[in-house]
């Protein structure tokens, strides 16, 4: 395929920019003493002429052993992509493109660049895609192939691999219930992070606004408070309900062979296909209430070119059972080992530690009050200070009770379990030998004393890094840890 | 472990003072400037802000020694190795085969000294050996770069 354009419905895509160009010109207008309304045409004519300019100038042909993006109106760009440097591909599909048969890509190669290089066709038949994953495919295993080629014993040992993988073709489906969806809303707090969001967003409107309502519609007596804020919460909690049923909406994990499959959404449908090995870690959180009810969440971190959370960490399983745990990770994950040979947990003494590294701060609030006196201001700081103040001895012993770092074997295809917590949720990192990028070991000359350390690791995460570590922990078994790293 | 070249410590102290007078400067202009806003409070941090800046670079002047006995670093046939800090003890490793490219930079100080900062990369982070001379910075360049290419083809 020689130089094709993009699908005609591209320039649908683009139409936010007219809105853009429109509510520039009311912007700009009124100061510089010009009619809005004409140099609103002026911008829309402008708009349209550009965008149908860059989608005739937009082209793409996949060849043999590449992709070339061909884009630029005034500067020309050229990109080639080979197919074997190729991460992963997302699709995506809006719902009025489904009739069409059109979806967006993007091509993940993982280099580090910023998101302005993100290589994207916003608008292609889906069957480019079917072309793209089949080279992709086809690619993966020809570099499968060459490092055979290079010695014998690779090469049987191999061969012994492939046969296990026909044997049991490691197929394995996992479709999401309502019922999870629900568990996976509730369990969380992301409905009141959002609420304060929300709250925060529009200065404390929306508080002012429920709070006359409750006042006109209930006058003001304790009960009804509550009862009002109970409401508050339950519609709080619906909607939330509702905006995860559509992101999660028919949620299919398909795992076949050496390929994890995941498919999602409503009104945006998003698909990704990615080889096993290029995952980066698993990652498994656990909150309080997950603990109470003993389900997790599982997450893949890859390396994409994208920053956002939803190319660079993906919710595999939203809910996952304690109880089938062993059984679902051996279906979907079955490269990890989930035997822990060796862990090293935070010496009980690192409760007290991690609530001093926090609570020192809280010194500055009798200080404050020193100079500036007994005000209504200082009476909030108070209320705060004391707040913080037990949060974080339960944070701190939360922390200790679930940091941990555990290896499952003495080898190089061994895997390292990174255990941390933070803000009341349990954080399980399971990264091999070759995906860690470095190791920190760290230990000060006060921790040494009381035989402590740091380990911290970096993995590549999205076009960036994520760090993950566990701290005070006893100083042998974090020298262990490092040494299996340097071996 | 490798040490680095002794005239570090010369480029160290060079750049703590021109810390030190840079903060003074800054601080001194910023209160007087204040002195004549009338904000209550504002008079008494900034000077405040400025002494603690002030003497952490002076701390960081006077342990120069200890951080040079403390700077360290080893190019294995499969790692690189960097121990630093002298109360903060941090020991990384970096396997060859992590390595994407090795970057050489030099700042007006260093090139006072004629030496030269080495930044190793890996696809999420980055590391660094604070000063080296020409000739070693060159090698650890086309070392690096050579085991890496060597392991990534071994993988």
């Amino acid at each position: 395929m020689q130089d094709k354009h993009l699908s005609p419905l591209n320039l649908v895509n683009r139409l936010q920019d007219i809105l853009i160009a429109i509510f520039l010109a009311s912007f700009i207008g009124d100061p510089l003493h010009i009619d809005s309304f004409k140099l609103g045409i002026i911008f829309v004519i402008i708009t349209i002429v550009w965008d149908i300019l860059s989608y005739l100038c937009f082209t793409y042909s996949i060849e043999d052993s590449q992709i070339v993006i061909k884009k630029g109106v005034i500067f020309k760009k050229v990109i080639h992509v080979p197919f074997a440097r190729i991460q992963s591909i997302e699709h995506s599909q809006y719902f009025l493109f489904r009739p069409f048969d059109v979806e967006k890509l993007q091509i993940n190669n993982a280099s580090k660049g910023s998101s302005k290089d993100k290589i994207q066709l916003d608008a292609v038949k889906t069957y480019v895609g079917r072309v793209l994953e089949e080279k992709h495919k086809q690619y993966q295993n020809q570099d499968v192939n060459d490092e055979v080629e290079q010695s014998d014993i690779a090469k049987i040992e191999d061969s012994n691999q492939e046969e296990a993988n026909t044997q049991d073709d490691g197929y394995a489906q996992y479709k999401i219930s309502t019922k999870d969806i629900a568990l996976y809303t509730f369990t969380s707090f992301r409905v009141f992070i959002t609420m304060f969001l929300i709250v925060h967003i529009t200065h404390g409107e929306v508080l002012d606004f429920a709070i006359s309502i409750y006042q006109k519609g209930f006058g003001s007596n304790m009960i009804s408070l509550i009862a009002f804020t109970i409401m508050a919460i339950i519609i709080a909690l619906l909607l939330s309900f509702i905006y995860t049923m559509f992101q999660f909406y028919d949620f299919t994990l398909v795992k076949e062979g050496k390929y994890l499959e995941y498919e999602k959404g409503l009104f945006t449908r998003n698909k990704v296909r990615l080889s096993t090995d290029r995952i980066q870690s698993v990652l498994i959180e656990q909150n309080v209430m997950g603990k109470l009810l003993k389900i997790m969440t599982v997450k893949i971190i890859m390396a994409s070119d994208g920053s956002d959370e939803e190319s660079s960490q993906a919710v595999v399983l939203p809910i996952l059972n304690s109880d089938k745990y062993a059984e679902m990770m051996n279906d979907f994950f079955e490269w990890i080992p989930l035997k822990t040979v060796e862990k090293f947990s935070s010496r009980k003494r690192s409760i007290w530690l991690f609530f001093r590294n926090f609570d020192w701060v809280l010194f500055i609030i009798p200080i404050v009050i020193y100079f500036v006196g007994w005000t209504t201001l200082t009476y909030s700081l108070v209320v705060i200070g004391v707040f913080t103040f037990f949060y974080t001895i339960g944070n701190a012993y939360f922390k200790y009770r679930v940091s941990s770092i555990g290896l499952t074997g003495s080898t190089k295809d061994d895997y390292l379990i990174v255990s941390n917590g933070f803000l009341f949720k349990q954080r399980n990192y399971y990264v091999g030998w070759h995906e860690i990028q470095s190791m920190h070991f760290e230990s000060s000359v006060f921790m040494k004393r009381n035989s402590l350390a740091h380990i911290v690791i970096r993995i590549r995460k999205g076009n960036s890094a994520q760090t993950a570590g566990v701290h005070y922990i006893d100083y042998d078994g974090a020298k262990k840890v490092y040494d299996w790293y340097r071996q | 472990m490798k040490k680095l070249p002794e005239s570090v410590k010369t480029v160290w102290l060079y750049s703590a003072i021109i810390t030190i007078i840079v903060e003074i400067i800054i601080f001194t202009v910023a209160t007087i400037g204040v002195k004549y806003l009338d904000w209550k409070y504002v008079e008494y941090i900034l000077p405040v802000l400025g002494t603690i800046l002030v003497v952490w670079a002076l701390v960081d002047m006077i342990s120069i020694p200890y951080r040079y006995a403390f700077h360290q670093y080893a190019i294995h046939e499969d790692r690189v190795e960097i121990k630093n800090g002298f109360i903060f003890r941090e020991q990384v490793t970096v396997p060859i085969a992590r390595v994407q490219n090795v970057d050489i930079e030099q700042g007006p100080i260093l090139r006072h000294k004629n030496l030269y900062k080495i930044s190793i990369y890996t696809s999420a982070d980055s590391h660094e050996i604070a000063a080296v001379t020409k000739e070693e910075s060159e090698n650890i360049k086309t070392q690096v770069m050579r085991l890496a290419m060597e392991a990534r083809n071994a993988r």
